[in-house]
């Protein structure tokens, strides 16, 4: 197991770099230039290029690249373009709200989606089974930008039970801003969650070591919580690996659509103002997301499955 | 009182193409200590049969629809859910026929053993994993007590099958229902497990129904056999008269389908026809189709069970 471990996270490391080299070249690749974007259209030739000079723009790529790398490495993203502020404390004030944003969801997903899906696939074509139905047909077909104006329209300004926008100082107030976000996220996830639970679970009940249980008197709750169950989560919990991945993306549609600040946010703004320090940073930690949740996703799957770690 | 008492036994399948009558008025019964033997094609309904008589048959499509089953002078059909699962595994077990999907991936063969000692006797769960160890080595594993914290994938098809065995006798069943233990083994296996078998019945005093298609396993291990062809009991009888005076049609075809080393004809002898589709069975005897002895009566009406003395009982017109 821990030969294991060590070698899932060994292989994190090539992949760290290609997606490294991947952003650094994207972000050149694209068209604009930050210094035109900085000072504005009709700035004096002199004043762009000193400007290009300060921020190493004018040296050669390769030496650009490396300079990206060796910065990313230490977790130094240096300064935004734009205003000069270090791209680090951009990153450390947006960063908590993603986060929060997306494990509050993520949560949501996984606390409504796999009980529900279980009760789903052991009342099988019940009426349970049939509102499942509904539940999962709206939340797969509810865009979240849709869904999030949605929530807004009712909760906010109809009921006014939640803010609509920003995201609240202290505890109370920052929780009870969290709410419609994480719902927005959490709801569409809970609905796959639930569809991927049942139909996992229900190939599951049909396995021979299920009517063994049964066959040792196991009470039938036991027999779906414990034997079954924990089966049929292994797919679940790769499925739900893919799916938080997409959730990333969904966290920056929500956090446009509720004004919250985060990561989505600070990658947009970048990306309008040609800013490559700070969309550099993003992207990064983007994919260092991706790349924790996929070694996270694998570990906990050798957690539940004896048989893979050995694979 | 017998152990066990079957009654006319019904269970029937509602499926999309229609009822299929999967065991069809079987009776029989078990005295404690003594082995039955079940024989027949694939799909003759003998692990419906067995399945029936715990209630594990898969509800929906299968359900029993009529009869009785007497465990101990207990109805088992009438039987609520708590009283069943204190009989499961506690006083009737079973060992499946496919020891390669019984035992559950993520949980090892100890828990998995210790889970029904843990269940019935109400042992901790150090005294339920020792009491698994002991049984682990009651059926013969060597180094049960690495074997008890060993993953089921980790283990061969053997060793599984030993590990089911152990799980069905860990809290000394008075019935052991054994669905084919040997069809997805080796040969060399297959001698072992019955081997096993034979001693756990004489040595415990334990009950066995045998389901199987192997005739040379029922002679070796059983007392009596009950002959079952689609769904019907077609012939009961005590092991010895079976083999020497076989009584239904079909009986003696299966027993001359058995080849032996001194076997003067070249070609194996084989039953004409195949079983009919379960959806779409003949009126009358349902062997009728393929059987050399028909006569009309046959073709119209069910042939009853009677008593063709030596202890036999056989379902043929041509008995009655």
């Amino acid at each position: 197991m821990a030969g294991y471990i060590l070698r899932r996270i060994l292989e994190v490391i090539p992949t760290v770099l290609l997606v490294l080299t991947l952003v650094f070249f994207a972000l050149r690749i694209m068209p604009g230039d930050p210094a035109v974007a900085a000072l504005g259209e009709f700035a004096a030739p002199e004043a762009i290029e000193a400007f290009r000079d300060k921020l190493g723009l004018n040296k050669p790529l390769y030496v650009q690249y490396f300079s990206f790398i060796g910065q990313a490495l230490t977790a130094d993203f240096g300064r935004s373009m734009n205003n000069n502020t270090s791209v680090n404390a951009l990153l450390a004030q947006a960063l908590p709200h993603t986060i929060v944003l997306g494990l509050t969801a993520t949560a949501i997903g996984i606390v409504v989606g796999i009980p529900f899906g279980a009760m789903t696939a052991v009342h099988r074509n019940g009426k349970l089974d049939g509102f499942g139905r509904i539940f999962a047909l709206i939340g797969f077909s509810l865009p979240e930008f849709y869904f999030g104006v949605l929530l807004i329209i009712v909760f906010s300004l109809h009921l006014d039970w939640f803010p609509m926008l920003g995201a609240g100082k202290g505890f109370v107030d920052q929780a009870h801003h969290l709410v419609l976000p994480a719902i927005t996220l959490g709801v569409v996830m809970a609905a796959f969650v639930m569809r991927l639970t049942r139909s996992s679970l229900l190939e599951v009940l049909r396995r021979d070591y299920v009517r063994t249980a049964r066959g040792k008197g196991v009470p039938e709750h036991w027999v779906i919580f414990k034997h079954a169950l924990r089966n049929a989560l292994i797919p679940v919990t790769t499925g739900l690996g893919i799916y938080l991945l997409t959730t990333l993306s969904g966290t920056i549609t929500v956090e446009l659509v509720f004004s919250r600040p985060g990561l989505g946010t600070m990658l947009i703004s970048g990306v309008s103002a040609r800013d490559y320090t700070v969309v550099q940073a993003g992207l990064v930690v983007f994919a260092f997301f991706v790349v924790c949740v996929n070694l996270l996703t694998d570990l906990l799957c050798a957690a539940i499955d004896p048989r893979i770690a050995l694979r | 009182m017998s152990l066990l008492e079957v009654d006319r036994l019904q269970v029937h399948l509602f499926t999309n193409r229609g009822l299929v009558r999967a065991v069809d008025g079987v009776s029989f019964s078990l005295e404690a200590g003594r082995s039955l033997g079940i024989v027949g094609e694939s799909g003759c309904g003998k692990t419906m049969t067995a399945l029936a008589l715990m209630r594990l048959i898969p509800t929906p499509p299968a359900q029993i629809v009529g009869g009785s089953i007497r465990f101990d002078g207990e109805d088992v059909v009438a039987m609520d859910d708590a009283r069943l699962r204190a009989l499961r595994g506690n006083q009737i077990a079973m060992i499946y026929q496919d020891p390669m999907t019984t035992l559950n991936p993520v949980f090892t063969v100890g828990e998995q053993i210790a889970e029904s000692v843990r269940l019935h006797r109400h042992d901790g769960r150090h005294a339920a994993f020792l009491r698994a160890v002991e049984m682990l080595k009651l059926v013969g594993i060597p180094d049960p007590d690495r074997v008890a914290r060993a993953y089921p994938h980790q283990l061969s098809g053997g060793m599984r099958q030993r590990a089911v065995i152990a799980m069905a006798l860990a809290c000394d069943p008075k019935l052991l229902i054994a669905d084919e233990p040997t069809t997805a083994l080796d040969v060399t296996i297959q001698a072992q497990i019955l081997e096993l078998l034979r001693r756990l019945r004489d040595d415990l005093g334990t009950g066995i129904i045998l389901i199987t298609h192997d005739l040379g396993v029922i002679a070796d291990l059983v007392d009596e056999v009950v002959v079952m062809y689609a769904g019907k009991l077609v012939e009961h009888a005590p092991v010895r008269q079976l083999f020497a005076a076989p009584q239904h049609p079909y009986t003696r075809g299966l027993l001359r389908s058995v080849p032996s080393l001194d076997m003067r004809e070249h070609r194996l002898r084989t039953i004409d026809g195949t079983v009919p589709p379960a959806h779409a069975m003949p009126e009358g005897c349902r062997f009728n189709p393929r059987c050399a002895l028909v006569m009309d009566v046959c073709r119209e009406k069910e042939p009853p069970l009677v008593d063709v003395g030596g202890g036999t009982r056989a379902a043929c017109w041509a008995l009655a």
